[in-house]
């Protein structure tokens, strides 16, 4: 893994009071170390603020608002300028309002930072607050609507379904009732129903009608003889009451002359006749002069007289007037009934209804009224159709109870055919909605599947990453076993989990101590950087380690440069941090050191590159005049610092200290003859374009013993004041220098500048494996567990 | 703001329609052609239930089956 950061050049932003310009080594890992107060925030500031667009510390405080406070003290904004060099191109940041304006020529690079203060937000967040943290990887808004319009139709499906299933049902059971109403006819209902359903109901149909038609000619006749019957009577009482009017008359007529009804007329016409000639002075009889007045007055007298034979005369006419009437009616009626006879007589002969044949009718005795002409209206006639409809009147009640067993039958046979249909639409509907209902079932199941699938695949691979790393930082202390689940009660809440001792799935927030929360927040962090990573992505850790055992520290770097699948940025004011990779406890030859120099306002940000301790004491040996105590004391601790590891690695026997300090000459003392004879340092590389790897192998005992006879130099020159000292020469002090340089160069490896430490089961190598040291155990002695 | 945007990567959602598209494609239950709606609007969340019905009720009925629908 490369370095993809080239360059970064800040100016007038934050802390970079003076234009400041960064260049970095094609190494995995940058760690920038400075005191507080030396810049490190600025530099991650910059790199946030032109990557992301995001203005650091100062992003979302009202207090201190970015156009105002994000230009560094005494710049304007537009001397503020980040000048960010990558891999694949140039970007370039400066401040528009308060945000941040780039440009640059391809896609940008992604930072993922992470600060001090945002650690324990990841851990100890609401679950809601730390699902957003996660959503990006797990929150689907947009499938989850479309998943729930799925669900919606799937349910109306099953309710379509059920409603027809039912209905299906129901028809079944009405059916199923029909058939035991008609006393469940062999072989089966379905048979039975299939046949109902063919039959036409016409031919019931027309039996309904025909006995329907019967009854009606059966009514007409006998409304018909009704209305004869009513009209004889009434002819009969017609000339009654001509004869009693005629024998009024007669006797009216006996009481005087003038009651006779021709004088009466005679009467009416004179006076009329003078009435309408006034100016007549003669009878217009005897043309004899007449007193017109007193002959009107003696008409009017004898006219009086005769009234009595006028009324009753009046009567006789009106009654014979009736009479006649009521004779015209009775032969309409009778012709009438004699045509509802010959209906009758042609209904009921043609019928083939049982209850008809029953009744045996003689049709010979109806021969007149079975025929095409008009039947003559002969009392023979009328009697032999009052006869047939007397018979025919008997028949009335059966025809009628014929029809209503027709009309049942009909009734019924449309209920079935009815309910038959209706078990057909709905067997053929429920079939179509459970297919139906089938597949949205099979499509919502696929959704939630494959749903439920990706959230907690994605949740699981976050946590195993977690998991992983978190391991790697505590192994063997109880804790650890990261869970990370959707709260099933509530939407976008992720809740966290793990073990502590005995105890699982329990909040760390809740027994685990701040350093491990914080290294948990670290762990989760990587874990979601590394899933959201591109190739061109940057992980920042930005002071992130505050306080730790060695232990932490080493098992710390070991995570960053075994585990870690991005390049990274560290920013750090925790010097045993540093000083691992100074004293070649970590693989240094993968990290470009960078320190930060004090910082002033007038001089702005200063860096300078880190020197590794060996390469320090180089420096000082090739100084004219060499510093001497320099170099002796440079030497000394070195020579301290690599043989405490290698007594480590051994478990050399040394005098007890309770604060765990040596000399070097306790340090050389334990180092026993036997175990001396059998350290081997062996170098392994590979020739660029060979596959073949060279092995050069260092006896130690000699590299040993060349500083051992030495030592005391150290105490003479490099230690204290001393006349002695004085005494030596320079070439002794720089031969002990170079013997320290000697067994140094022997033991740490040229390609990633780290001790062998890590248990390889018959040796111990560096972190890159080019370098080895043997044997595994002192002779004697138990198996070697350190770096295990 | 940047020139050039940052490099597409998928959101979860287009990640997550494209394997249950895959899914349902693989379990034939829908025809091949409404494969890409389907995907668009689980994408989009747009899907209705009706779509849904339309989706099912063509089932995975042939190119030429659903024309002649």
């Amino acid at each position: 893994m490369k370095m993809p950061l080239q360059q970064l050049t800040i100016g007038g932003f934050r802390g970079a009071t003076q234009l400041v310009e960064i260049k970095f080594e094609d190494k995995p890992v940058v760690m920038i170390f400075g005191e507080n107060g030396t810049g490190k925030t600025t530099i991650v500031d910059a790199i946030d603020f032109v990557c992301n667009e995001h203005a650091g510390n100062l992003e979302g405080r009202q207090s201190t608002p970015v156009k105002d406070f994000l230009p560094a003290l005494g710049s304007r904004a537009s001397e503020l300028r980040v000048d960010l060099k990558w891999c694949t191109g140039t970007w370039k940041a400066t401040l528009a309002g308060s945000k941040a304006k780039v440009t640059g020529a391809i896609a940008r690079p992604k930072a993922k930072i992470l600060r001090r203060a945002q650690i324990l937000e990841i851990v100890d967040a609401q679950p809601a607050k730390r699902y957003e943290a996660f959503s990006r990887f797990v929150a689907v808004p947009n499938v989850e609507k479309s998943e729930s319009t799925l669900r919606e139709a799937d349910r109306v499906a099953r309710e379509d379904f059920n409603t027809s299933a039912r209905n299906l049902d129901t028809a079944r059971e009405e059916l199923r009732k029909l058939y035991r109403e008609a006393g469940e006819p062999k072989p089966d209902i379905q048979t039975w129903a299939k046949s109902k359903n063919d039959t036409d109901p016409q031919d019931l149909n027309r039996r309904s009608s025909h006995i329907s038609n019967l009854i009606a000619l059966v009514e007409a006749a006998t409304r018909s003889l009704t209305e004869l019957n009513r009209a004889a009577g009434q002819a009969t009482s017609d000339a009654l009451a001509v004869q009693s009017t005629t024998i009024a008359l007669e006797a009216a007529e006996e009481v005087s002359e003038e009651a006779k009804s021709d004088l009466l007329k005679l009467l009416d016409s004179a006076a009329e006749y003078l009435t309408l000639h006034e100016n007549e002075e003669n009878c217009p009889v005897c043309e004899q002069p007449v007193d017109r007045a007193m002959l009107l007055t003696r008409l009017a007298a004898r006219k009086a007289a005769g009234a009595a034979v006028a009324e009753a005369s009046r009567k006789l006419d009106s009654a014979k007037k009736q009479e006649e009437r009521a004779k015209i009616l009775v032969g309409s009626e009778e012709t009438r009934f004699l045509k509802a006879s010959s209906d009758l007589a042609k209904g009921f002969q043609g019928s083939n209804e049982d209850s008809l044949k029953a009744k045996q009718i003689p049709w010979d005795q109806y021969a007149a009224l079975l025929g095409d002409q008009p039947i003559p209206n002969t009392p023979e006639n009328r009697t032999s159709g009052e006869a047939l409809h007397t018979i025919c009147a008997d028949c009335l009640d059966a025809l009628r109870a014929d029809r209503d067993v027709v009309a049942k039958e009909l009734e019924n046979l449309r209920a079935i055919k009815n309910q038959y249909g209706f078990v057909v639409k709905y067997a053929k509907q429920a079939k179509q909605l459970e297919s139906l209902s089938n597949k949205l079932a099979a499509l919502l199941s696929i959704v939630e599947t494959v749903r439920k699938d990706f959230v907690d695949n994605a949740l699981d691979s976050i946590r195993k990453r977690v998991d992983t790393l978190y391991s790697k930082l505590h192994p063997g202390e109880n804790i650890g076993d990261i869970k990370l689940q959707l709260d099933p009660n509530r939407r976008g809440s992720l809740n966290v989990s793990s073990r502590f001792e005995s105890e699982a799935d329990v909040p760390p927030q809740a027994y685990y101590s701040e350093a491990h929360l914080d290294t948990l927040g670290i762990c989760i962090f990587i874990a979601l950087a590394e899933r959201d990573a591109t190739s061109d992505t940057l992980l920042v850790l930005d002071d992130v380690l505050t306080s730790a055992d060695q232990d932490h520290v080493q098992r710390f770097i070991e995570m960053i440069h075994d585990e870690v699948k991005l390049p990274v940025l560290i920013t750090t004011h925790y010097r045993p941090w540093r000083d691992r990779y100074r004293y070649a406890k970590g693989p240094v030859g993968n990290v470009h050191l960078i320190e930060l120099l004090t910082w002033t306002k007038a001089k702005g940000i200063r860096h300078t590159k880190t020197k590794l301790e060996i390469d320090e004491l180089r420096d000082l040996l090739g100084k004219e005049p060499m510093d001497r105590q320099a170099v002796a004391a440079k030497s000394g601790v070195l020579l301290e610092a690599a043989l405490r590891e290698i007594s480590i690695l051994y478990r050399c026997k040394l005098p007890f200290d309770a604060e765990g300090k040596h000399t070097l000459g306790e340090y050389m003392s334990g180092l026993e003859t036997k175990l001396r004879k059998l350290i081997k340092c062996v170098a392994i590389a590979t020739p660029q374009g060979s596959s073949v790897s060279n092995e050069t192998t260092t006896e130690f005992q000699p590299l040993l013993e060349a500083i051992e006879s030495i030592t005391w130099i150290r105490n003479l020159v490099g230690a204290h004041f001393n006349i002695d000292g004085m005494n030596l020469s320079e070439t002794e002090v720089r031969q002990f220098a170079l013997a320290a340089c000697a067994l140094l160069d022997a033991l740490i490896c040229r390609k990633c500048g780290e001790l062998p430490r890590k248990n390889q089961g018959s040796f111990f190598s560096c972190g890159c494996k080019a370098q080895q040291l043997h044997p595994l155990t002192s002779p004697g002695a138990q198996t070697a567990q350190i770096g295990n | 703001m940047a020139d050039n945007e940052t490099q597409p990567t998928l959101t979860p959602d287009e990640e997550l329609a494209a394997t249950i598209t895959a899914a349902i494609g693989a379990a034939n239950l829908v025809n091949a052609q409404r494969l890409p709606r389907i995907k668009e609007g689980l994408t989009k969340g747009n899907l209705t239930s009706n779509d849904w019905k339309l989706f099912a009720e063509l089932g995975s009925a042939t190119k030429e089956g659903a024309d002649a629908k």
